[in-house]
């Protein structure tokens, strides 16, 4: 029923506890399944046919974003969307018959995983085992590579909707196109406003990080602010963002280099994901 | 000294105390319950009396955030609500609430169901319902709207045309005159 598509780097001895601790886990809450070990190499897509064929109804990615984001986008070459058609509203269901997807979080940048209500492994794992889904929206970047969060874009770039365009002017902003949020404090990321992965639209965000006080560097205060706060949000379903260079470097779940102008698009109920009990601000209608 | 019993900040009615059993301090005052519950209630009636005339919009409503830092160029759109605090060059258009920021400055001519304004405009304003300017407003254009309200130390420079002639129509309380035509007399 559950396959579990291991990075190779979860093998290092840095992570040999947690992968034994896993192990010991998924047996003790009986949801042990076939284990593959992703090389560089590896053909994923015919591995990922070749359990659902088996009788797979569970797709797990075990590592980081980056893992996370490349069994995703195999998985979605070999079952398509369900929803191409963006006009279409959201209707909220989770169909159990269909293969879900979920992450179990090793390593550092598990933004994944804590959008989707999973703070640490033993919450993923508990997660995996009450199979909660939801079928939630998913974002395209240039009509091929699919993202779950965002698509953070490098600075010195501009917005451009259907009859008008969109500039900063500070000089350290950060553009982004979100379907979750990753504007949350650490430890909270709960979808809440206008970040939902239901509602059939992205958010164009505008985002800058507050100036920080000389004397603050030499102190531990946590409570000042390091990271960006969305400061301009604009709710859509398809954008083109320009930039200066020919490539552009996106951080869409993982890194990729994009030609530029790069489209973002919004894919609506596009797949099912097993989601945290924590989620449900915004899994309205999620079936178990 | 001010003795508050149900531990909510007293603000404008305070009544002496009736058989108050302290007995320490000569003038005790205590603000009955029910006349704070009364108070809170009032406000709140009267918050969601603004809110369904549409003119206040809350931080969470907003669809649309155009922030202090951001510049939008060319004829801005929406179906939502938008909170300007930025620079917008053009047009602006919403079918739902606009509110200005103290701060925006906006070149264009807006278009929006309701509006609060306490930012700078250059253009016209056409606002379907609610308009309210606040004392930081500053306005150079001409506006038509069906109610208009102003605080104090607001600039307008420009024509007014505040009417209710579209509610009117809208509600159709008495039937339109129909005249006649020549085919109509032929039919006769």
């Amino acid at each position: 029923m559950y396959s579990y598509f291991i990075d190779d780097w979860v093998e290092d001895k840095k992570y040999k506890k947690d992968l034994d601790k896993l192990d010991l886990w998924l047996t003790q809450h009986g949801i042990v399944g076939r284990k593959i070990k992703l090389g560089r190499l590896h053909d994923l897509e015919a591995s990922i046919e070749d359990c659902i064929s088996g009788g797979a109804r569970t797709i797990v990615a075990v590592g980081n974003d980056s893992t996370a984001s490349r069994v995703l986008n195999a998985f979605l070459k070999l079952q398509p969307p369900k929803n191409i058609n963006t006009d279409a509203a959201p209707a909220r269901t989770a169909s159990n018959s269909s293969v879900a997807f979920a992450v179990l979080p090793i390593g550092k940048s598990n933004l994944i995983s804590q959008c989707l209500g999973a703070r640490d492994l033993p919450g993923a794992v508990d997660i995996l085992t009450k199979r909660k889904i939801a079928t939630i929206d998913l974002g395209k970047l240039n009509d091929r590579h699919y993202f779950i969060t965002a698509a953070i874009f490098p600075k010195k770039v501009s917005l451009g909707f259907l009859s008008y365009k969109v500039s900063s002017l500070h000089k350290d902003h950060q553009i982004s196109v979100c379907n979750t949020n990753i504007f949350s404090a650490k430890g909270d990321m709960q979808n809440k406003g206008p970040f939902n992965p239901l509602d059939g639209r992205l958010e164009a965000v505008i985002a800058y990080r507050p100036r920080r006080p000389f004397w603050s560097r030499f102190s531990k205060d946590k409570s000042l602010p390091q990271e960006f706060l969305a400061e301009s949000i604009f709710p859509i379903k398809n954008i083109l963002v320009h930039g200066k260079q020919k490539t552009l470097k996106v951080l869409a779940d993982v890194e990729k280099n994009l030609s530029s102008p790069v489209s973002a698009e919004i894919i609506p109920q596009a797949i099912d994901v097993v989601v945290g009990e924590k989620c449900s601000a915004w899994c309205v209608g999620a079936g178990a | 000294m001010i003795y508050v019993r149900n531990g909510i900040n007293p603000v404008p009615n305070i009544y002496p105390s009736r058989g108050a059993n302290t007995g320490l301090l000569p003038f005790i005052f205590e603000i009955s319950s029910s006349t704070i519950n009364n108070e809170i209630n009032m406000f709140n009636k009267e918050k969601q009396a603004r809110k369904e005339a549409g003119l206040t919009i809350e931080e969470g409503e907003n669809e649309t955030i155009i922030g202090p830092s951001v510049k939008v160029d060319g004829d801005f759109l929406s179906e939502g609500n938008v909170l300007v605090q930025g620079v917008v060059n053009g047009s602006l258009k919403t079918k739902g609430n606009l509110r200005v920021g103290e701060g925006a400055k906006i070149k264009a001519n807006i278009d929006a169901h309701n509006a609060i304004v306490e930012g700078e405009v250059k253009g016209n304003v056409s606002v379907q319902d609610n308009l309210e300017l606040g004392g930081s407003a500053v306005i150079e254009g001409d506006i038509i709207t069906k109610i208009l309200s102003i605080e104090p130390g607001a600039i307008l420079n420009g024509h007014c045309s505040v009417s209710a002639a579209n509610k009117a129509e809208t509600e159709g309380s008495e039937p339109r005159v129909v005249k006649k035509t020549n085919e109509n007399k032929k039919e006769d």
